[in-house]
């Protein structure tokens, strides 16, 4: 019983050093698409390379993924979700660089 | 004469206090409490720099302050000393404000397990959207804007960049890492209950002004003095210009700017027998 725990308490340990070591809040949401393949949003790129701030997106932008619909691509395109920075100004445009997102 | 000090029964109060602790954590359930006395404190911030060394917490961010007031006309003029952690309410409205509320998510109630009692914070699920700092009435949180003391000196010192360890997880203080960007506030030093020791403010304060301990446990120290005294609890905790701020408005401010349009982190505080928000923190006036 006692090695059990031992070791129970070991993966926990890695679990969550692993986290706070290599990810920052958030980690990476995945975003599931019926027709185009899923897309992953990455917050240690755009939070820790990039530089953005939590308030650039939160709240005004998305809550949670739980809590915000889902938006398709022409919403998108009238500065929805990514759109509001994926728009050819901000950052590469969303309209015509399906494959940089859906991989 | 001699002068007994804050001893109970023959012992440093500091002592029992830390046996209280190691005795409830050996329970299966315990619920964390403060009581603090005032007519002992005698604003010496020792317990708001202990928290700021333990913490690290960086400019704009003070866990425990403690709140200077004077009454009365002269010559009959009083003064008040209110040390304020976080209250740890039961029935809190930061978490109540909160989007993205729940257990193991951005904020929530402990009701379980070592931190029972304790509202709790995950850096990695806030989105520091501010919503809680707005919504508390007691003006204990706000968020980390990622500043440093030593700013704008030749060095930025190593005390101010090295990781915080709160809730027991390691913090790194990097550019955009979390808590950055996050809301902050006490945790009744979550991690050094968590090892058996007795909150930083309580181990630095030099006048044994708080205890500390589950109430509910009838041989601790925290429940005979609550008996023995009049228990009061903050209502409220008010601020010069406080503004009442909407959501809306959050979106465009700098933590910095929330926390001058709130009063973060307060002036004075308004006491009362009873507060809806059910603070786990309770006060014995002067």
């Amino acid at each position: 019983m006692r090695k059990v725990f031992s070791v129970s308490s070991l993966i926990v340990v890695f679990l969550f050093s692993g986290i706070a070591l290599g990810r920052i809040g958030g980690g990476d949401i995945t975003f599931a698409s019926k027709k185009a393949k899923g897309v992953v949003f990455s917050h240690d790129f755009h939070v820790k390379d990039l530089g953005l701030t939590c308030q650039k997106c939160h709240s005004g932008l998305y809550i949670t993924k739980e809590k915000d619909k889902p938006v398709t691509m022409a919403e998108m395109n009238q500065g929805k979700s990514c759109g509001a920075c994926h728009n050819g100004k901000g950052a590469f445009n969303s309209k015509g660089n399906c494959s940089k997102c859906h991989k | 004469m001699i002068m007994e000090g804050p001893m109970y029964e023959g012992r440093d109060e500091l002592a029992i206090i830390q046996e209280d602790i190691k005795r409830a954590l050996a329970k299966p359930v315990r619920r964390w409490a403060m009581l603090i006395d005032l007519r002992r404190c005698v604003l010496c911030h020792a317990c708001t720099a202990g928290c700021v060394a333990e913490q690290k917490s960086p400019p704009g961010i003070i866990y425990r302050p403690v709140y200077e007031e004077e009454m009365g006309i002269y010559p009959a003029v009083k003064r008040r000393f209110t040390p304020r952690p976080c209250l740890q309410c039961d029935n809190p409205p930061c978490v109540q404000a909160c989007p993205n509320k729940g257990e193991g998510k951005a904020t929530w109630k402990s009701t379980k397990g070592i931190s029972a009692g304790i509202v709790m914070i995950n850096y990695m699920e806030c989105i520091g959207c501010g919503r809680c700092v707005i919504a508390c009435p007691y003006k204990a949180r706000n968020l980390d804007s990622g500043a440093f003391y030593t700013e704008g000196t030749p060095n930025i010192e190593s005390y101010e960049t090295s990781p915080t360890w709160e809730y027991s997880r390691k913090w790194p203080r990097e550019k955009n890492h979390v808590p950055i960007g996050n809301a902050r506030k006490c945790h009744f030093c979550y991690h050094r209950l968590k090892n058996g020791m007795v909150p930083m403010c309580v181990s630095t304060c030099i006048a044994r002004a708080n205890y500390f301990g589950d109430p509910d446990d009838k041989e601790s120290l925290i429940y005979k003095v609550i008996k023995a005294n009049k228990i009061s609890v903050l209502r409220s905790v008010k601020s010069n210009g406080a503004a009442k701020l909407t959501f809306a408005q959050l979106k465009d401010l700098t933590s910095e700017e929330i926390a001058t349009k709130t009063g973060y982190p307060g002036k004075t505080p308004v006491f009362a027998e009873t507060s809806l928000t059910k603070p786990r923190v309770y006060y014995i006036l002067p």
